[in-house]
């Protein structure tokens, strides 16, 4: 990546946030020391990729701090205790569905079904998991491998509108859950670890919407 | 606190005080020292890229709106008073940052100029851009600065407010139109904007302060005085214009608006100044030396005004108008408003205690009455209460600031009866709101003597026939 006085290509600029859905998504997995070691060199390669320059690296620092303070299993237990158990009515169910509190029936399966569609509009297939299509881990790792697929793109002289519009798509649906969702864990969240992460993911995901915004601009009109 | 200052300024002549460490050309190459947990810049040059002096602190682990940057290029730089002064209210201001959140930065980028920049971006930069804290009205209906917003930004819906950060230019109208002061700018805030202007007077024995826009280039004053940058000079209020006389200032001046994005801004600032200075002759003081259009070589003797509350803040325009005690002053730049209601129109329906997002207006449900008070302390003149009366002409707000009403304080405006459940006792409603539901539904008089005759709670209980 170009120094921060200077440009930085669309494709790199597309692959930095791809590494940052990334590691926002292996932060929400379940911890282990291979989720660790992931995170801490996702983190150190998007510094070297010239993170500082935005407006939501100190939240990632800040998470990363709190990550390296921490103890690992007091996180695994709190990852358990907000995400899983709600136990102590620790409930924030990483869940877009869930956190909205839709209960009509067939809702679930709306939220479920939209990031489903887009996968396979965006010819992405879903594997088997215990993670329900709108889970976040599943809508981060989507949102990553459409800014790969952008990257690739702009790499090969595209202009990445295609996979900006539907970032734009996916982006709209983090921003209607992710920070209320951040405000719960937030609040109830023990170790400050998933409390920081949400608040990171939530900062990032305010920045896309407004960078997707502008990047869609400079892209100008549909490819034909 | 460490500063880096940039070596085109002669130095050695002048000594401002401060630990001070001088880098070649930094203002070509702006470095951030690694050893400081606190660190200021003075700058010379007019064109050095801040953006990607912003981006070097980020990286470095700074909040660039917490670091001072001092630019000379309005400064006598052979004065140490002055640049003293310019160093010390900058400091002063960045001390009073109370940080920001991801809501306010918004990125923005330059336009795409060829058909291959788009391969291409320059470095991600960021502007400040204000938005509402808690304390919003926007759950009980107040929309004062979607009104306010000349950009389209900012919308109401279902109770809260969205802004489209994008559209934002920043311009600062929102703050201003905010009465609960719920619209923050976090580099603008009425706490630095008064040690700023404090500082100043802390290093300068007489001063004048030219308000002039941050977005535009600022020309450089004549001695004595001292630009103070607002987001733009069209969001500025009559008591902001008199806020630095209160702060020690012997003069004020408004620049004219130098970003030419606001069409209506200076329009604006010349009708803020014009009620400040009516403010003043109607206190009994001479305007003129006090506020003038153009600062001057000679700078009159400073206001002894003292305000209770910071100028700037929630609450300055009353303790503006409390400090200076003149006759009612009227206009549609007043910063304070008087609201008055027909007791003949008025149904005591509440919509406009309901809506008063700074509770000027409140309802008081006492023995058998339903007052409706006011507080002319609290009222900016928004006008909230009058867009939501569902009565036309019951509820008039005029802009005017009256030390005695002020001095009078809370009233009660209308008063009306309240009319006694049939079945419990507890209210129902005023009267006058049943009788103009009986207007409505005078031929279906089963529902009607229900809805008028026993409360909310009991309705849903009793039957009354």
């Amino acid at each position: 990546m170009s120094d921060m006085r200077g440009t930085l290509t669309g494709s790199d600029l597309a692959r930095m946030r791809q590494g940052c859905y990334r590691v926002l998504a292996a932060g929400f997995s379940r911890p282990s020391q291979l989720q660790a070691e992931q995170i801490q060199t996702g983190l150190a390669l998007l510094e070297d990729l010239g993170l500082g320059m935005f407006s939501f690296t100190a939240s990632l620092r800040r998470w990363d701090s709190a990550l390296a303070d921490a103890a690992p299993a007091a996180v695994a237990g709190e990852y358990v205790r907000l995400f899983g158990s709600g136990m102590d009515g620790a409930v924030c169910p990483p869940i877009e569905s869930q956190q909205l509190g839709v209960n009509l029936v067939g809702d679930a399966a709306r939220h479920a079904g939209r990031i489903e569609d887009l996968m396979r509009r965006a010819g992405f297939e879903t594997q088997l998991d215990d993670r329900p299509p709108d889970h976040i881990v599943v809508e981060l790792e989507l949102a990553s491998a459409l800014c790969a697929a952008e990257a690739k793109g702009r790499a090969d002289g595209e202009t990445g509108r295609e996979w900006l519009e539907r970032q734009m798509e996916l982006i709209a649906v983090l921003g209607f859950w992710v920070p209320s969702f951040s405000i719960t864990v937030g609040e109830r969240d023990r170790t400050g670890v998933y409390a920081a992460l949400c608040e990171a993911t939530a900062a990032f995901v305010l920045h896309e919407n407004d960078l997707v915004r502008m990047l869609l601009e400079a892209a100008g009109e549909t490819e034909a | 606190m460490r500063w880096v200052a940039c070596s085109d300024i002669e130095w050695d002549d002048v000594d401002i005080g401060v630990d001070l460490a001088i880098h070649d050309g930094w203002c070509r190459d702006p470095s951030v020292p690694d050893d400081v947990d606190e660190v200021g810049f003075i700058g010379c040059f007019e064109d050095l890229d801040r953006a990607h002096l912003e981006r070097r602190l980020r990286s470095e682990g700074f909040d660039p709106l917490g670091v001072p940057v001092v630019l000379l290029t309005d400064v006598d730089r052979a004065s140490a008073t002055r640049v003293g002064a310019r160093v010390a209210s900058a400091a002063a201001r960045v001390a009073e940052y109370r940080g920001c959140g991801p809501e306010h930065l918004k990125p923005v980028m330059p336009a795409v100029v060829s058909r291959r920049s788009f391969l291409a971006f320059r470095s991600p930069a960021y502007r400040v851009v204000p938005y509402p804290d808690d304390s919003c009205g926007a759950a009980d209906g107040c929309r004062a600065c979607v009104a306010a917003c000349p950009h389209g930004a900012i919308d109401w819906s279902r109770g809260s407010i969205t802004q489209d950060r994008l559209s934002c230019a920043g311009c600062g109208r929102c703050v201003a139109a905010c009465p609960v002061a719920a619209m923050v700018n976090p580099s603008f805030t009425p706490e630095q904007l008064n040690a700023e202007i404090a500082a100043i007077g802390r290093e300068v024995d007489r001063f004048g302060v030219v308000l002039h826009c941050a977005r535009g280039t600022a020309q450089a004053p004549p001695v004595g005085w001292y630009n103070v940058a607002l987001p733009c000079v069209g969001m500025i209020l009559p008591h902001w214009v008199l806020a630095p006389l209160s702060l020690g200032a012997a003069a004020v001046s408004v620049s004219a608006c130098g970003c030419g994005k606001e069409p209506d801004a200076n329009e604006r600032s010349r009708s803020a100044v014009a009620f400040a200075r009516l403010w003043l002759t109607l206190s009994g003081i001479a305007a003129e030396p006090l506020i003038v259009d153009k600062p001057s070589d000679t700078l009159p003797t400073p206001l002894d005004l003292r305000v209770q509350a910071s100028a700037f803040g929630a609450g300055g325009a009353a303790a503006m108008a409390e400090a200076l005690a003149g006759e009612p002053v009227r206009g549609d730049a007043s910063p304070l408003g008087l609201v008055t209601i027909d007791d003949a129109t008025c149904t005591g329906c509440e919509m406009c205690a309901t809506v008063c997002p700074s509770d000027a207006l409140r309802s008081v449900p006492d023995d058998g009455v339903l007052r409706i008070e006011f507080d002319p302390a609290s009222c900016t003149a928004c006008g909230q209460c009058v867009d939501r009366c569902p009565e036309p002409g019951a509820l008039t707000l005029g802009g005017v600031v009256d030390a005695a009403a002020l001095e009078l304080g809370k009233r009660t405006v209308v008063t009306h009866q309240l009319v006694r459940c049939v079945k419990c006792g507890e209210s129902v409603a005023p009267a006058a709101a049943l009788d103009r539901v009986a207007a409505a539904l005078g031929d279906q008089p089963a529902i009607l003597k229900q809805i008028t005759s026993v409360c909310l709670d009991c309705r849903g209980t009793a039957m009354v026939f």
